[in-house]
Parts: C-alpha cells; sequence; structure tokens
C-alpha cells in the first residue's frame, strides 16, 4: 500500500520479523516458496542494483533459520520501491514471493533499476527519512 | 561443448555501482565546498591585513579548481555507475546464453547418443533381415537428425551470444575507461606519490588479471565505501582490466580530491594568517572569522580523515607498510576491530561499518563507537565486554572519555547501558536504527520515534 507520507515511496518486503520501524504485520514466512520465480535472476539483479539510501548499523542474522547472512538493513531504492539491502539473502535463499506489481517492473526493465542521479536522490532519501525538502541537516 | 566460448562475465555490477554513486557524492561534496568557498570570499567581516588578502587570494582562486574536481568526479562516476547496467545487462545476457547453450548441448548429446543407439539397432535389424533372407526395415537413425541439427543451432546461437555479451562487455568498459580518463584531464592533476605506490598492484594485477580481477572487483565494494583515493583507483583497475594506464588514469583523477581538500585546508590556514599544519594544528583553526569557523569545523576532519584515509588505504589494501589505522582480528566469530586514528574504534570491516567510521563526526572530548546493533542485543559473537575491551585498546582512548556509540536500537536494547557501566563513563546511543545518508548529512538519521540517550 502506497505510503503519501513518504512522497510515493512503497515500503518492499518490510517483514515483521526484521522489527525495524518500517515493519509490517506481514510475516516472512508466509512468503516463503519452494519454485524460484522464473524471474529470479532478473530480480535477484534489480535488488542488488538499486540506489542505496544509506548505510544502517544493523545487520542481522537469517531470520528464518538464524544463520550469517551478508547484508545490512540499509535502504534501497530504484526511486518508487524501497527494500532493504538484505532482501535479496532472502529471494535468492527462500524463494521469497514480492508482489506481482513489482515483478512486473523488474521485467519490463530488464533487471535494470532506472539511473537515479544525485538531485533525485537526494530528494527520495528526504521522502524516505521524511526530512524538510530544504533543510540541509537532518 | 567448447566451454571457452562460454565463460561467464566476471565483475560484480553491485560493487561498481556503488563505487560510481561514492565518487558522485563526493563530487556533490566539493561543489558543496566550493559554493561555501564562494559565499566565504564574499564577508570579510571587517577582517583587514595582510593574511587577510592572502586568505582572500586562496579562497578566490581555490573554487575554479574545486569547480574541476568536481567534473572530474561527477563524470567518473557517471561512468561507473553506466558500466555498472551494461555490466548487468550483459552478465544477464551471458547467463541466459549459457544456460540455453547447457541445454542445447545436452539435447545435442541426447540427441547423438539416441542417434548411435538407433544406427546400431538399424545394423541389428538389417542383419537379422537379411539373415532372414528379407528386406531391411527402414532405418530409424535418420529420424534424429533434425533433432541434432536443432540443438546444434541452437548450441551455435548461444555461444555467439555469449560471445556478443562479452563483446558488449569489453567495449562498455573501453567506453567507461575512455570516459574516466576524460575525466582526469577536467579535473587537477596531483602529485604523482600514491600513483606510484599503485602502480606495483597495477603491474602485478596486469599479470594476474584473471584471478585479480575477482578478488579487486570484491575490493570495490570496500572502496566505494571507505571514497577511499589510492585504494577507489584499484578497484577501477580490477573492472578495467586489462586496460590498465586508462585505470591509472583514473587514480590520476581520483587523486584531485585529496588535492582539492588539501587546498582547501591550506587555503583555510592562510586565513588564520599561519602558513602549515605543523605550525598551528589543527585547532587553530578554531580562531578564524566567523564566517571561516564554519567551514573549517567541516572541513577540518575531512581533511584529517582524507589523508589519513588515503595512505592507510592504499598501504591497507596493497599489502605495503604499516597502516596507520591498527587492526586485529578478535577470534573466531568476532569482527575484526579497527582503531581508527581519528578517534574511532570500528567493530567490522562491512560497508556499513567503514561508512560510519570514516564519515561521522568526532564531537571534541568523544570517542566514537561503530559496531553493528541488533534490536535485541549486540550481534552473534559480541558482547560488551568485547566492544569495551576493543575501546580501551584504542590508543587515544582514556578512561572517562565519552562515548558516542553508533550501533542500532543501543539505547533500547541494553548494550549501551551495560558499556557505560563496564567503562565507567557516559555512553550516548540511539533508541532506533541509525542510518547515515553522507550525500544529506553527516548527521545519522534515527528512525520514527528515535532519540539519542545517554548512559552513565
Amino acid at each position: 500500500m502506497e505510503d503519501v507520507s513518504l512522497g510515493g515511496l512503497v515500503p518492499l518486503g518490510f517483514f515483521r520479523e526484521f522489527k525495524s520501524g518500517r515493519s509490517n504485520n506481514d510475516s516472512i514466512r508466509d512468503f516463503v516458496s519452494s519454485e524460484p520465480s522464473r524471474h529470479k535472476a532478473i530480480i535477484l539483479s534489480y535488488l542488488r542494483l538499486g540506489d542505496r539510501m544509506g548505510w544502517t548499523m544493523e545487520k542481522s542474522p537469517d531470520v528464518i533459520d538464524g544463520t550469517h547472512q551478508p547484508d545490512s538493513a540499509s535502504p534501497v531504492t530504484d526511486g518508487h520501491w524501497v527494500w532493504r539491502a538484505d532482501l535479496a539473502h532472502y529471494v535468492e535463499k527462500y524463494n521469497l514471493r514480492l508482489p506481482q506489481e513489482f515483478i512486473d517492473t523488474v521485467v519490463a526493465r530488464n533487471g535494470i533499476p532506472p539511473e537515479i542521479t544525485p538531485d533525485e536522490h537526494r530528494r527520495i532519501a528526504r521522502a524516505w527519512y521524511q526530512l524538510p525538502p530544504n533543510e540541509a541537516t537532518p | 561443448m567448447p566451454t571457452d566460448a562460454l565463460a561467464p562475465i566476471a565483475g560484480d555490477p553491485a560493487a561498481v555501482n556503488a563505487a560510481g554513486r561514492s565518487l558522485q557524492a563526493i563530487a556533490a561534496d566539493i561543489a558543496d565546498t566550493a559554493a561555501r568557498l564562494r559565499a566565504l570570499a564574499n564577508q570579510t567581516n571587517g577582517w583587514k591585513g595582510q593574511a587577510a588578502t592572502r586568505a582572500s587570494t586562496r579562497i578566490v582562486t581555490v573554487p575554479p579548481k574545486l569547480d574541476k574536481a568536481h567534473a572530474s568526479y561527477a563524470s567518473a562516476g557517471a561512468a561507473l555507475v553506466r558500466y555498472a547496467r551494461t555490466l548487468a545487462d550483459v552478465q544477464y545476457e551471458s547467463t541466459r546464453a549459457r544456460s540455453a547453450a547447457v541445454r542445447a548441448n545436452n539435447d545435442l548429446r541426447a540427441a547423438q547418443i539416441a542417434r548411435d543407439a538407433a544406427r546400431e539397432a538399424d545394423s541389428r535389424a538389417a542383419a537379422a533381415a537379411q539373415s532372414a533372407n528379407q528386406p531391411p526395415p527402414p532405418p530409424t537413425a535418420a529420424r534424429y537428425d533434425a533433432a541434432i541439427d536443432d540443438a546444434a543451432s541452437r548450441l551455435k546461437h548461444a555461444t555467439a551470444a555469449n560471445t556478443a555479451a562479452h563483446e558488449k562487455q569489453q567495449h562498455a568498459a573501453r567506453t567507461a575507461a575512455a570516459a574516466i580518463k576524460d575525466a582526469s584531464h577536467q579535473g587537477v592533476h596531483n602529485k604523482p606519490w600514491w600513483r606510484h605506490v599503485t602502480s606495483d598492484a597495477l603491474h602485478w594485477a596486469s599479470d594476474h588479471w584473471a584471478k585479480a580481477l575477482r578478488a579487486l572487483t570484491h575490493l570495490a565494494t570496500v572502496i566505494s565505501a571507505l571514497a577511499g583515493i589510492a585504494a577507489l583507483a584499484l578497484s577501477v583497475a580490477g573492472i578495467f582490466f586489462p586496460p590498465l594506464e586508462l585505470a591509472a588514469a583514473a587514480c590520476e583523477t581520483v587523486s584531485a580530491a585529496s588535492a582539492a581538500i588539501a587546498m582547501l585546508g591550506d587555503t583555510v590556514l592562510a586565513a588564520t594568517g599561519h602558513q602549515t599544519w605543523t605550525a598551528v594544528g589543527l585547532d587553530a583553526l578554531a580562531i578564524l572569522p566567523t564566517g571561516a569557523s564554519k567551514l573549517a569545523r567541516k572541513a577540518t576532519p575531512a581533511l584529517r580523515r582524507v589523508l589519513i584515509r588515503s595512505a592507510d588505504d592504499a598501504e591497507r589494501h596493497i599489502g605495503r607498510g604499516a597502516s596507520s589505522a591498527a587492526a586485529m582480528a578478535e577470534g573466531p566469530g568476532k569482527p575484526a576491530v579497527v582503531h581508527e586514528p581519528w578517534g574511532v574504534t570500528r567493530l567490522g570491516r562491512d560497508h556499513d561499518s567503514i561508512i560510519f567510521a570514516h564519515h561521522t563526526p568526532v564531537e571534541p572530548g568523544e570517542h566514537n563507537v561503530v559496531v553493528h546493533g541488533l534490536p535485541d542485543g549486540w550481534p552473534a559473537g559480541v558482547t560488551s565486554e568485547d566492544v569495551a575491551a576493543a575501546i580501551r585498546k584504542h590508543p587515544d582512548w582514556h578512561e572517562g572519555t565519552p562515548i558516542c556509540l553508533y550501533s542500532c536500537h543501543a539505547a533500547s536494547n541494553g548494550t549501551a547501558a551495560e558499556l557505560a557501566a563496564l567503562l565507567d563513563t557516559s555512553v550516548r546511543a540511539p533508541t532506533t536504527a541509525v542510518t547515515l545518508d553522507f550525500t544529506l548529512s553527516a548527521k545519522p538519521i534515527l528512525d520514527e520515534g528515535g532519540i539519542w540517550k545517554t548512559f552513565h
């Protein structure tokens, strides 16, 4: 569901197990699939090539099996969707099902997120962090 | 199947993309600094005399050089970002081609085996028919010919597609390398000291490029986080093998930042009427006139970090000499402890930790500690005792020095309170996740509802 307060940005995969400020009520376990999406390769490419909106000092182990996973909770975006950097790990390992609208976007873009200019990046990041548009520092 | 014709395309697009973004972020910082200097040049604040004249002269001359550095960084960053996209694209094409080739090859072998078996069956049937004095039955082997032709054709096309993907990658690499070379010409050429330092690594890499490529593209992940100047050149070398000379040109481009920032520092010093850093020390910047002091406070830690970081990263990643940042492994399953010489203890060599250590300011009288945190405590393998011991080993930390703890949830998961008790000092920490986007600000951002709390 689009959150108007986030400037039209749509959180993707902020499951309750992550216990982050953006977490929703969905359980990641409900989205695990035994069958990989036929677009899995380009979905992973897309998730990993998004624009990183900062670096977060939270790196949790795999929330499903407790093992090590390499990525952090840092937010990543394509200018519309926003996901955590570690979401790719779960898609890769557990064939996590993602919204069809997102997959359609990925397929249409052949797994390559759109280029985001530095100015766009700052505008998007400010919206995500809910910072005033003209304020120099948070 | 010709395996050499079906080689994958090496490289890490995400790491290249991150490197490009870092360069673009540096470009933005440089542009911001140039704008501030221009604004400063228009302020006199009643300051007169020889020092004021010298400062004014330098302040006027520096921004155009910063503009060049900005253009260099922006161009090089955009080139890397474009290359990352192409690399991802061609890797995808290569993966598809290789998968198709594997399928076609399997089909080909299966059809060939079936045809061979059919031929044997045809022979046996023909022999049996001959011995029975009957006409031979129609041969069956030919029915597999079409399948073989089809599989062979698909294999050929898949191999060609993979070759085309490789050619695209090479073209994109050449294009990006040329763009970076052009970017270097736009910028300010710098002292070549660390280019000499890196040259050995580049020559070594040229001899071992296939093996080094993987290691160096992995290194790019770290480098992009550091915006480490000399080390970033190595990532470029890793990305653009074999045109190492062009990569060396990129080194010059990147080095422009240290030159630019050094000039900025020099300018700020001139504004104080002093000539050298050693003569006045970094703290002397506080005596600047009103307009300059704000700039100086901003510039000094950046300058200090960049200068130290350049040498440190070059040495650390190239494997030469002793690093100015002491690093030690704390045992199996424990994060590496790094004592940054600007008053930071860092646990971990990951992207996020490095970014925080290098981009968050150290407040006067405080010591920064950077370590990942979780809603329910430290990451696995880390204890408050580990963190306290790491801090105590920092050569610049003294008993009682207050701690600024950059660790998610540390003020709400109990870890900050534990650390304060163990070190018998105050520990300031966030109640929520803490994120730094240094393209926005050097101040970390807390999640909604988050605050900084201090424990004693």
